[in-house]
């Protein structure tokens, strides 16, 4: 059953998308092993394939070129991810889970500012990690889980459309995202069950898409405006050649930030009003957010939107209501710190590209935030020219993941990217100052090493405290995880002499090894701990995400046997009506001992029963189907069972077997309106 | 290493001549560009001869480090040239450990 749905999906679709995807029946598939590029945004996340020779988007389950971040468990303990999700936000405000890449790789004291703006439960766990809690199926999830989720869902989509298993993929992340956030990236590809062969910065994604077949040299800057993050990066493309200049960024900025200064303003707005603070009722406060949404993306193209939120909440005088609108001058407003925000990492960035702005040829806008008319004004005035806009800001970095994922699988070959890491790596030293080791910027992949002395006299020890930031002293930048190399032999200070490699691989992820010179004694620590989890972690939520997938395929199957048990059973039925006394009658009371069964078997709820009883009932109606034509004057009884989907599906007319079984799912909703659609 | 050879360039290549032949370099012995075919012991090999080029790019393409390199090579020319630098001992790390080893 599921297989033919999986094949006539793409069929579907090709019909609706027109010529666009002509090309891509007739490119001869030469790989057996499909790469995707994988957008995992912070609200909407993007799936994308090399078709052909070219990048395309790739379409999820219902049809749409990207999918909400969204995951969510119902009262009944079962999970929804995407869309789908998303649309039941305001009535399971608690047990919907979006925005979670703002919490993914990092600690608790972090994220204080987005756990008051998230209507779902934020906790800290023994370690100090941030924990998402699930009242309906009394769980606590860690960040990486729920992502796992989505990025199941992504190519399990994909699967279906490209008509292939998808377990290989690039994933990216902003670029300023540090180790941890990588490395829990990577560890949600590997819960979902997916080989991460690449994590890649969304700007220089953005940029691969964008130069691909364009074979010009330029310098070009990259301003990366999504749900929860902001990057700039700054490029020179020539000869093949991708090379990041400079990479600069705020990981705590992004459309979520614009909504939620909406969202105060109306919330503000009430409680001076009716003295109600409606952030505290979670329901209320997710209808905002969802207002807020809406109201924004309005504003890109209109100058005002109204807001219109009945029954927001009940006082002992009645029902309150929301009813106003926003003007875009408003919204600006509301938001003009935040967009003045963006600024300082355009200027840092391309004073670390060493570049004047009369030496970038291109601007380009990545990200549905760009779209703020106040955005691209700030842009046209920091640069001084009008942004690039051939590009679709919602799926150029899946695309250009999708170009990275050609490269790797050796379907591409005349383009490289080297990226840099984008910001400095080093460990503490003495006086808790922070020793740099791999200044920011420096190109991927790369390794560096140093000598490091002890501090006091017939030290054996040393603890080495692995730090990724900008700033001089330990405390204001980001501790990645501590190790400890013993046995160095007693001397006076000064004298040993420990050797501290760091390697960064192309996927921007750190490993660490210290050696003693003396002894030869070496440590060889990966880095974990801070903010990631361990590598049993990953293991034990990598089966629970399997078992889980297993159970829902159980459930799904169940669901499925059910629908088209019932509509054979009725479908059998109208037949049995509509050809009266036509039928014999042996065989006829045939197909009527069947029917009781199938019937039986619905009633209790059996599946196996349910398809063990179908098959049987298949076969009578065969034969009823067979003696009807054997009989004289047949015609009337040929035109009778018509209906694909019926029992006699797969000997009808013009409609293979999966048309016909794919109908049978879909006839769940509402056949008589879904047939035309599918075909 | 000779950065000159490395990137097979003449000592008194142009600064776009040097960008030229570090692009040319990167397309041929970037390891993503063997990620699919190489065995793993290519691949480490192209990774450290990866690592060389850049290296030899970055100094190259520097005007103030290529003249250092010229005149007094390699290591003079070593980004951020950083001296040893002090640990503290676990557990010991009194402030007067610390202002001791300062000192000295």
């Amino acid at each position: 059953m599921m297989k033919s749905r999986i094949q006539s999906m793409p069929r579907a679709r090709t019909a609706h998308a027109g010529a666009r995807f002509s090309s891509r029946r007739s490119s001869v598939r030469a790989r057996a092993e499909k790469v995707v590029g994988i957008d995992l945004g912070t609200t909407n996340s993007a799936v994308a394939a090399m078709e052909g020779g070219k990048p395309t988007i790739v379409t999820n389950a219902e049809g749409q070129r990207t999918t909400p971040s969204v995951v969510a468990y119902s009262k009944t303990g079962d999970q929804l991810v995407g869309q789908i999700a998303k649309r039941q936000a305001v009535v399971n405000p608690e047990n919907t889970f979006f925005s979670v890449k703002r919490f993914i790789g990092r600690r608790m004291e972090e994220v204080t500012s987005e756990c008051t703006q998230v209507p779902y439960t934020v906790v800290r766990d023994a370690n100090g990690n941030v924990k998402i809690q699930c009242s309906n199926i009394d769980k606590e999830f860690a960040a990486e889980e729920i992502s796992a989720q989505v990025l199941r869902k992504l190519c399990e989509d994909a699967g279906k459309f490209l008509g292939e298993k998808v377990d290989k993929a690039v994933i990216t992340v902003p670029a300023y995202f540090n180790d941890s956030q990588r490395q829990a990236t990577k560890d949600a590809g590997k819960i979902a069950g997916i080989e991460v062969l690449r994590i890649i910065n969304e700007p220089t994604a953005a940029s691969l898409a964008y130069g691909f077949e364009k074979g010009s040299n330029e310098t070009i800057l990259v301003f990366d405006l999504g749900g929860g993050t902001f990057d700039v990066s700054v490029l020179e493309v020539g000869d093949g050649v991708f090379e990041v200049l400079s990479t600069s960024g705020d990981t705590h900025l992004g459309g979520d930030d614009f909504d939620k200064r909406i969202v105060d303003f109306l919330a503000d707005d009430f409680k001076s009003a009716e003295g109600i603070d409606l952030r505290t009722d979670k329901q209320a406060l997710q209808r905002l957010m969802e207002a807020a949404e809406k109201t924004k993306q309005e504003l890109s193209s209109t100058t005002q939107s109204s807001v219109s939120l009945p029954f927001i909440t009940a006082t002992a005088d009645g029902p309150k209501h929301i009813d106003t609108t926003i003007t875009r001058q408003k919204f600006e407003e509301l938001c003009a710190d935040l967009i003045d925000r963006c600024r300082i990492p355009v200027e840092s960035a391309l004073s670390d590209a060493k570049l004047s702005l009369n030496e970038i040829n291109e601007v380009i806008l990545v990200g549905g935030s760009t779209r703020i008319p106040a955005v691209q004004a700030l842009v046209r005035s920091l640069t001084g020219r009008d942004p690039n806009v051939t590009v679709n800001p919602d799926e150029v970095v899946a695309l250009g993941a999708a170009v990275q994922g050609g490269v790797l699988a050796g379907e591409v070959s005349d383009i490289v990217l080297l990226d840099v890491t984008p910001l400095s790596l080093g460990l503490e030293t003495l006086g808790g100052v922070m020793t740099k080791i791999i200044p920011r910027n420096t190109t991927l992949p790369t390794s560096k090493s140093e000598v490091f002395s002890t501090a006091a006299d017939g030290q054996t020890s040393v603890e080495i405290n692995v730090l990724q930031g900008e700033r001089e002293m330990v405390t204001d930048n980001k501790s990645l995880g501590n190790f400890r190399l013993d046995g160095i032999p007693p001397a006076p200070r000064g004298v040993p002499q420990v050797e501290v490699k760091f390697d960064i691989d192309a996927n921007g992820i750190l490993s660490v090894t210290a050696s003693d010179k003396g002894t030869g004694k070496q440590t060889d620590i990966k880095i974990t701990g801070a903010s990631t989890l361990s590598d049993n972690e990953v293991e034990s939520m990598m089966k629970d995400a399997e078992a889980n997938a297993d159970a829902d395929k159980e459930k799904r199957d169940a669901i499925d046997t059910k629908n088209s048990a019932d509509s054979m059973l009725y479908q059998t039925k109208k037949q049995l009506t509509e050809l009266g006394d036509k039928i014999p009658e042996d065989v006829k009371s045939k197909v009527e001992a069947k029917l009781g069964e199938l019937e039986e078997a619905i009633n209790s709820d059996n599946t196996e029963k349910m398809k063990a009883a179908q098959e049987a009932l298949q076969q009578e109606v065969m034969a009823m189907g067979q003696s009807m034509y054997q009989q004289p004057g047949a015609d009337a009884g040929a035109a009778g069972p018509g209906g694909p989907g019926g029992p006699e599906g797969p000997g009808g007319p013009g409609a293979g077997p999966s048309g016909a079984a794919d109908d049978v799912i879909d006839a769940d909703f509402s056949p008589s309106e879904d047939k035309p659609k599918d075909k | 290493m000779d950065y000159y050879r490395v990137l097979q360039v003449s000592r008194d290549a142009s600064s776009a001549e040097i960008k030229a032949a570090y692009r040319k370099a990167a397309l041929t012995c970037h390891p993503d560009r063997h990620a699919s075919t190489g065995s793993a012991d290519s691949q480490a090999s192209m990774a450290t001869k990866f690592a060389q080029i850049t290296e030899a790019y970055e100094t190259l393409s520097d005007v103030h480090r290529r003249r250092v390199y010229d005149r007094d090579g390699r290591s003079a020319a070593a980004r951020d040239p950083t001296g040893a630098s002090y640990w503290r001992q676990r557990g010991a790390a009194t402030s007067s450990t610390w202002s001791e080893a300062e000192k000295a």
